[in-house]
């Protein structure tokens, strides 16, 4: 951790100032001009004194950062603490930096941004945060923290940069699913209600087992117990929600994908779509209750098995989030899909369908059909009370 | 008050500031009238609830036309010594203009910027002491404002940035807030002020030690700059710009007669600076001879510690020796002015100083430095015999001569004059030339006083051409000031062969009993004549009438003289020890520094003493006086140190019980009425009951109770008043207060064991 002075434009014009006051004071006999140059050099010297004093006995560390989302406002907070019994720290700026000392500023982010404190007490320990806007879904890997500051007159800034490694997944952008599509998707030939593997509280028997203290007395199986004198109750099973498996296929490597119509578009941008489409599909299964798994087509990434629920939405979003698509394709099988498995099936591709990866009831997407399949445009409602929901998970776990 | 209005407010303040600096050097308080309540108005205007700006074309065109007038101004009259006060008169127009504009913070930083420009532009012209003060006062301003800014702007950008990273019209996100309250701006207030010592010491340190040439160069006697203090080394008729109605101290006399009284003298001492024996009649001038006796110029070397004879050989100093005490206290230059004539001479400090034999005048050769000498002793007789004449002159007489005077028409009124007071200009039978010209002078200057009017109003005495001022003065007007009374005697004396100068220096009229000095003002600077009168004599007429003098003195008093001694030693203060610290004051502060310690103490000490004095002698009470500066000064210590102590418990109090906020009044009323607390935290440390920073005041007297059981109903009591004065806002009555304190006093403890 070593002190860092970085000399600003207006500091290199100050020292310039400064000299030719004093040329001006050594060739002209005015000493009040030998006094405002005493006064030029003093700042310069106070300046560097003030800063570095402030700097000493600072720490800050990062808040951890729980979800963060393309497309909507990363909010990372950090932590200053003044450990100096007297002295109080100004006009702090906390950023992000890599190992360099340059300022971050991933390609998946809009702008850098900079947490600001306007004064740190002595002894104090303050929160601020700087608010980042990711565009696309990937690890955002944070290596150094920079506190800063100008203060006290600007000529230069003084920095001090704290290592605190931290990966933030940002997972992939949300859409809402056009119209009618999920209630098609989940009312299909194998995707309606069904028996649970699980007992619960519904209607269809599940099994028999030894009565236990508690029990209710409705629940007494009284015919067996009648032939049999032994005391059973009924098992109930409960009744399964639709299914609905997306499969991402990406097993084609990118120069082979077959794509035409839209100018300027990538092979990347396309798996892309594909990606953000099946987590919108994802989302949206989960909203409406169903039970969702994924499978990735052309990594060896396991499938991630049939549930539902918020932190179900959570494992398959960061699944999605973690796919590096730099890597080498490998095979367009998968177990799950061998496996006969009793569910809908989505088969997601960047470009051409190829029908042949999957059964014959699957639906098969393409992303470059995303405007027709996604409501890109309209989808702030939705995320305003998704939003609403993680912030309130936030706010429980915080 | 929030931060932008904070600094805004500071930075108007500095506004206001940058423009009393450049009136000030530039001596048009016009500037500060006109452009101070401008300023203010912005105030009023642009930063109130409903703000009202000027468009940015509207400042746009206003910076235009100021660039055109300055630029039409320098057309006019282009001097190159007007480029700095154009550039000032610019900035000053663009610096008020924009300050009725909507700025954003780079323009906030361009109005410091200007304002920079402004007061540097200003230092270049003007050394004076008030503008010195303006100038130190805008330094810790600046320092302010410019650490105001930069939490300020800093905040800004941070807002801002934090609103573009946003997209519009995505997901709305919390606002950055600036907290800058009470705590804050105390933090602020208390950095700016160390950084504002910090930055103020090594200023000094700069100035003190950064390299320097000597201030007067060789040939020159004085700081023309700073020497503006009625005396002139040369006389101008025409211009005439010398008389000055200043009452500012230039130095301070002591008569003392050979008895070792101090006195004053029976007549106006008469203390020569300059002489002037050439008139150059084309321009109306007096000036120094150009053929100046150097062969006569003696250097000699003077001791602080005793007098240096000034003579080749020992002057008798049994004849009526006078002893002379001169103090400057505004004025500093080369010359050691002196009524005629000085047998020997003494500094406050060792001294080189030309002696010039020819005229009796001394300089400072060595040094010439403004802050040379802060004082000088005299020795002089009135009444010199020939012997001491002849040793000061070295022995040597200078030639007499029959001068003449170039302006023929003044001959020709000498004698019309002559004539008309029936006085034969020739020498009588039995007469000397000496005697001659005494009589024929005296003749003369009565007749001056008799028919001319001795005023300082010049408004009515126009030049005519082609007629020489002296002339005009002696035939069309009749009237003026010293200068011209002093000139037409001189040349007058001159048109009929009577060898005459004309002299310059301060005329020591006003004697202060309190102090018994003279006080010489700028006002009191003056000319006479002198004429010759003797081989190696030469006698003063002053032409001038003595009782309008002293009218004129009379009426110029008024009761801030009494007080001016202030300020004027601070002036000359200002002008000895900044504006002329040179080469030679460096050498001087080294030389101070590494010699003996003792010795400095010693001096300190003595000119601590002679302080004292002058301050009796003011106050006339006599030897009881010090008995009455001793009770002074001990009841300003007893109240120096019991402030300091109230202050200390005050605050002590206040960390006891936890109050790092909260406004004056509050603390104050806590302060005064938690007094027993303190009491009795004190009476428990003694018995070895110490509070931990963490323990509320409640847990500690239960611990206490614990132990000393005896404490319960005072202590409860005790801790009761507490809880309803810090927190249930109760304040108590002067009996309750009494009561706690006693209660505190008496607490029935038994020691605590460890």
């Amino acid at each position: 951790m070593k002190l860092r002075y970085h000399i600003h434009l207006s500091g290199f014009l100050f020292i310039l100032l400064t000299i030719l006051v004093g040329l001006a004071a050594a060739q002209r006999p005015n000493n009040l001009i030998v006094w405002g140059f005493g006064v030029l050099l003093a700042m310069i010297l106070i300046s560097g004194v003030v800063g570095a004093s402030m700097m000493r006995g600072l720490t800050v560390r990062r808040l951890e950062i729980r979800r963060a989302s393309a497309g909507e406002p990363l909010e990372i907070r950090y932590v200053v603490k003044n450990a100096s019994r007297w002295r109080s720290a100004f006009a702090m700026r906390v950023k992000e930096v890599n190992r360099k000392g340059k300022m971050i500023n991933f390609p998946m982010l809009v702008a850098p941004s900079h947490g600001w404190l306007t004064r740190v007490g002595p002894g104090e320990t303050q929160i601020c945060d700087a608010v980042f806007w990711p565009s696309a879904r990937g690890v955002l890997a944070l290596e150094r923290i920079r506190l800063s500051t100008q203060f006290p007159f600007g000529f230069n800034d003084r920095a001090l940069d704290y290592e605190n490694p931290h990966e933030i997944l940002v997972q992939p952008r949300l859409h809402p699913v056009r119209g009618e599509l999920m209630r098609s998707i989940a009312t299909g030939e194998l995707g309606g209600f069904g028996m649970s593997r699980q007992p619960g509280p519904g209607e269809d028997f599940y099994s028999v087992r030894e009565f236990k203290p508690g029990d209710s007395i409705r629940q007494i199986a009284w015919k067996r117990f009648g032939s049999t004198e032994d005391l059973l109750v009924i098992q109930r099973s409960v009744s399964a929600p639709p299914r609905l498996r997306v499969v991402l296929n990406l097993s084609r490597p990118q120069e082979k994908l077959r794509f035409d119509g839209e100018a300027g578009i990538t092979a990347d941008q396309l798996e892309e779509r594909a990606i953000t489409m099946a987590a919108s599909l994802s989302a949206a299964a989960e909203k409406d209750g169903l039970e969702f798994g994924l499978s990735i087509l052309g990594f060896d990434s396991a499938s991630v098995p049939l549930r539902r629920g918020y932190w179900h939405r959570e494992r398959v979003l960061t699944t999605l989030a973690r796919i590096d698509l730099s890597k080498p394709r490998g095979s367009s099988e998968s177990d799950v899909l061998r496996e006969e498995e009793r569910s809908s099936l989505v088969v997601i591709h960047p470009a051409r369908i190829d029908p042949r990866c999957a059964p014959d009831h699957a639906l098969h997407w393409s992303a470059t059909k995303i405007n027709q399949l996604l409501d890109l445009e309209s989808g702030k409602g939705d995320q305003s009370e998704d939003e609403h929901r993680v912030n309130q998970q936030k706010g429980m776990f915080a | 008050m929030t931060l932008r209005r904070r600094f805004r407010f500071w930075l108007l303040f500095l506004l206001v500031f940058s423009v009393a600096a450049v009136a000030i050097a530039t001596i048009r308080l016009w500037l500060l009238m006109l452009c101070g309540p401008i300023l203010v108005s912005s105030w009023y205007l642009c930063e109130g609830h409903r703000p009202l700006f000027f468009s940015r074309t509207i400042v746009n065109i206003g910076s235009v036309i100021a660039l055109s007038l300055v630029a039409l101004g320098w057309l006019a009259n282009p001097e190159t010594g007007r480029v700095m006060e154009l550039l000032g008169l610019f900035v000053l127009a663009l610096i008020v203009l924009r300050q009725f504009q909507d700025r954003t913070t780079r323009e906030d930083a361009q109005q410091i910027i200007l304002a920079s420009v402004l007061v540097i532009s200003s230092t270049i012209q003007s050394d004076r002491f008030l503008f010195g003060i303006i100038l130190l006062l805008w330094v810790i301003s600046l320092i302010y404002v410019v650490m105001l800014f930069q939490v300020y702007s800093g905040a800004v950008g941070a807002r801002t940035q934090r609103n573009q990273t946003i997209p519009a019209g995505s997901f709305p996100i919390s606002p950055l807030e600036v907290r800058f309250g009470p705590q804050d701006l105390s933090r602020m207030r208390l950095t700016a002020s160390s950084a504002c010592l910090g930055i103020l010491l090594i200023s000094v340190v700069v100035f003190i030690l950064f390299p320097r040439q000597i201030l007067f160069r060789s040939g020159v006697p004085g700081n023309r700059s700073v020497q503006k203090s009625g005396f002139a080394e040369t006389v101008d008729l025409i211009a005439s710009e010398r008389i000055t109605t200043s009452r500012r101290e230039v130095f301070t006399l002591e008569w003392i007669e050979p008895g070792g009284v101090s006195t004053q003298w029976a007549k106006p001492i008469l203390l020569r600076g300059a002489i002037l024996e050439r008139y150059d009649s084309a321009v109306g001038r007096w000036v120094a001879s150009n053929t100046p006796w150097e062969d006569r110029k003696s250097s000699l070397q003077v001791a602080p510690d005793r007098f240096t004879e000034l003579g080749e050989s020992e002057i008798d100093q049994q004849i009526q020796t006078y002893t002379l005490w001169f103090e400057m206290r505004s004025m500093a230059t080369d010359i050691f002015f002196s009524p005629w004539v000085p047998v020997s001479i003494t500094t406050f400090d060792s001294r080189e100083i030309t002696f010039n034999r020819s005229n009796m005048l001394m300089t400072d050769s060595g040094r010439r430095s403004i802050s040379s000498y802060s004082g000088y002793g005299l020795r002089v007789q009135p009444y010199p015999t020939e012997v001491a004449l002849k040793s000061l002159e070295g022995g040597i007489s200078s030639p007499a001569v029959t001068p003449r005077f170039p302006v023929q028409q003044i001959g020709v009124i000498t004698k019309e004059v002559l004539s008309e007071m029936e006085v034969d200009p020739e020498i009588a039978d039995g007469e000397t030339i000496w005697q001659r010209n005494r009589r024929v002078s005296g003749v003369l200057m009565d007749w001056l006083e008799q028919n001319c009017l001795y005023t300082t109003d010049l408004r009515e005495f126009i030049q005519v051409a082609g007629e020489d001022p002296i002339e005009s003065f002696l035939t069309r007007y009749r009237f003026g000031h010293c200068e011209y009374f002093a000139s037409a005697l001189t040349a007058m004396c001159r048109s009929i062969g009577i060898e005459s100068r004309l002299v310059t220096g301060y005329v020591a009229i006003e004697y202060d009993e309190g102090i018994q000095r003279y006080i010489v003002r700028e006002s009191n600077a003056h000319a006479w004549t002198e004429i010759r009168t003797g081989t190696y004599q030469w006698t003063g007429l002053d032409p001038s009438p003595r009782s309008v003098l002293e009218e004129l003195q009379a009426a110029n008093q008024s009761w801030s003289d009494s007080w001016r001694w202030v300020y004027d030693r601070i002036d000359f203060f200002w002008n000895s020890a900044i504006v002329g610290y040179d080469q030679r004051s460096q050498k001087n502060l080294t030389s101070r520094f590494t010699g003996n310690w003792r010795e400095a103490f010693d001096s300190t000490f003595s000119s601590f003493s002679a302080w004292l004095q002058s301050v009796n002698r003011f106050f006339r009470l006599g030897i009881a006086g010090y008995v009455w500066m001793g009770a002074v000064l001990l009841i300003l210590i007893c109240f120096v140190l019991a402030f300091a102590s109230i202050h200390r418990r005050r605050r002590l109090l206040l960390v006891q019980i936890g109050v790092n906020s909260g406004d004056a009044a509050f603390r104050r009323a806590l302060t005064s009425d938690l007094q027993f607390w303190s009491v009795a935290l004190s009476r428990l440390s003694r018995f070895g009951y110490s509070k931990g920073n963490e323990e509320s005041p409640l847990a500690f007297s239960k611990r206490v109770i614990n132990t000393s059981p005896s404490s319960e109903p005072a202590l409860d009591r005790l801790v009761q008043l507490l809880y309803r004065v810090r927190f249930g806002a109760h304040r108590l009555k002067p009996e309750e207060r009494s009561e706690a304190l006693r209660l505190a006093r008496t607490l029935e403890l038994s020691r605590n064991s460890p």
